[in-house]
């Protein structure tokens, strides 16, 4: 089964950002990645992301920087930025809080 | 024969028609296309058919449009609910937010120009809050909808 919507969207901004601190990267290797991450459980549109990363690159959590692909195409790289590192750790801290949270409300031996 | 860099032209015609996604972000999906059809192709598709599903993948235009339309600013939203009705007669909404956004642009103008004349204060506020976004917005879209007709 895919994950839901809200799901998805929810946990874009973490993703992108965690993959990014890994090294710059690409629209089209970001989406492969997070597919191959999920099991293909989680399937991004691929025209979704690109905006999604416009509006990041506007709070400055990433910064775009033109380059040239292997076979030599213009492709926008997208890079961390200290700020995007900065949120990702508080994106991380949250979503732990929510597990432990979860943990301690229904128990973890279920999963 | 089938052309790919043909119909990649095509398509980004075809998206750059629709006013939310600006020409400077269509390269970033042509790359987008390009390695989503060499990704096909490796699979065994042909071509044509790889672009076909590439296209796909990427999801419908409008839907897509949606997504830039998220990142616009307040006057450009303006401009886009303004220009899309001059620049697009037969859609009936569209009109009908032309009509509206005309009316209170006239309105406002009577209401500023009423303030100024009995010296009241709100005057500015109306001009500035109202008037100018309005009527910046209308300058915009008008010239936008006359280079369209040129084209």
């Amino acid at each position: 089964m895919n994950y839901s919507k809200d799901f998805v969207a929810a946990s874009t901004t973490p993703l992108i950002l965690a993959i990014l601190k890994n090294g710059q990267s690409y629209g089209y290797a970001i989406i492969k990645k997070v597919n191959e991450l999920s099991n293909g459980k989680m399937q991004w549109a691929d025209g979704m992301l690109y905006p999604i990363l416009h509006r990041l690159q506007k709070k400055e959590f990433i910064l775009a920087i033109w380059g040239v692909s292997e076979t030599g195409r213009k492709r926008k790289y997208y890079q961390l930025t200290s700020t995007g590192e900065a949120e990702l750790i508080e994106q991380r801290t949250n979503w732990k809080q929510l597990d432990k949270m979860l943990d301690q409300l229904a128990g973890d031996d279920d999963v | 024969m089938f052309n790919l860099n043909q119909a990649i032209q095509q398509w980004c015609e075809l998206v750059l028609s629709n006013d939310s996604i600006k020409s400077k972000n269509i390269d970033e999906l042509i790359d987008h296309l390009h390695c989503e059809v060499e990704q096909f192709i490796k699979n065994g598709k042909s071509e044509e058919q790889a672009f076909k599903a590439a296209i796909e993948k990427m999801g419908e235009i409008d839907m897509l449009a949606g997504e830039y339309e998220k990142n616009r600013s307040f006057l450009q939203k303006l401009c886009a609910f303004e220009y899309g009705t001059v620049g697009q007669n037969t859609n009936q909404n569209k009109t009908k937010s032309n009509i509206l956004s005309q009316s209170i642009l006239w309105a406002s103008a009577m209401i500023a120009s009423a303030l100024i004349i009995t010296n009241e204060k709100e005057a500015f506020s109306v001009i500035f809050l109202v008037l100018l976004p309005l009527s910046l917005a209308n300058i915009i879209a008008l010239r936008k909808y006359n280079k369209k007709n040129k084209n």
